[in-house]
């Protein structure tokens, strides 16, 4: 199952895990899920890190 | 935009030893919950008629009312029943609540909460009922059920 990073912009509770995600917290979710939250406005996408030497 | 009504029978309660794993509770009839304010009066003799006064504390307490659920503890896994309810008592645990429905987009309330008294209740030709309050230890938090 391919997951996503995506940072939790309001207090969401979920419905199929029963855990609350507090407004802040950085967590990893199916991409399914991470896409509808996104799309709800309760969380959004965490950008990869690019390597400081890549980076040049 | 529309406004929401929320339908108070779809709200339930929920309690569990652990944040996830919280149960309805069986049979559930009435749900109230209280947020009350605690002010302390800081008036004088100097500020004349006008009272003052200073918030000094929030609490929050959860009553519930129901029918009791007489089906032996552990055989009903979804349904917090009256053993899981005095087991708390007796342990002296604060277990977790949410008060939420299922429907996507709700609020959900959620934290921790201590037994402050279970009242049983059997009448003649009657169903037996439970009444039993909870005084809110911490914060709620409010999420979006999701």
């Amino acid at each position: 199952m391919k997951t996503e990073k995506i940072k939790i912009l309001q207090n969401v509770h979920d419905s199929q895990t029963h855990l609350v995600h507090l407004q802040g917290e950085t967590i990893e979710v199916s991409e399914e899920k991470a896409k509808n939250w996104i799309q709800q406005g309760y969380a959004q996408k965490v950008e990869k890190e690019v390597s400081p030497l890549n980076n040049k | 935009m529309a406004s929401a009504r929320f339908p108070g029978t779809l709200f339930r309660l929920e309690l569990g030893a652990t944040a996830n794993t919280t149960k309805m509770v069986a049979d559930e009839m009435d749900l109230t919950v209280d947020h009350a304010v605690k002010l302390t009066e800081i008036s004088s003799k100097d500020d004349g008629e006008n009272e003052s006064y200073v918030q000094t504390g929030i609490s929050t307490s959860i009553k519930f009312n129901g029918l009791v659920n007489l089906g032996a503890a552990g055989t009903n896994t979804t349904r917090v029943n009256y053993g899981d309810l005095l087991g708390w008592r007796e342990s002296k645990t604060a277990p977790f609540f949410k008060i939420k429905s299922a429907i996507t987009g709700d609020v959900v309330q959620s934290g921790q909460a201590i037994i402050n008294s279970i009242n049983l209740k059997a009448t003649h030709r009657d169903t037996a009922k439970i009444d039993f309050e909870l005084k809110v230890v911490g914060a709620i938090t409010t999420s979006v059920n999701a």
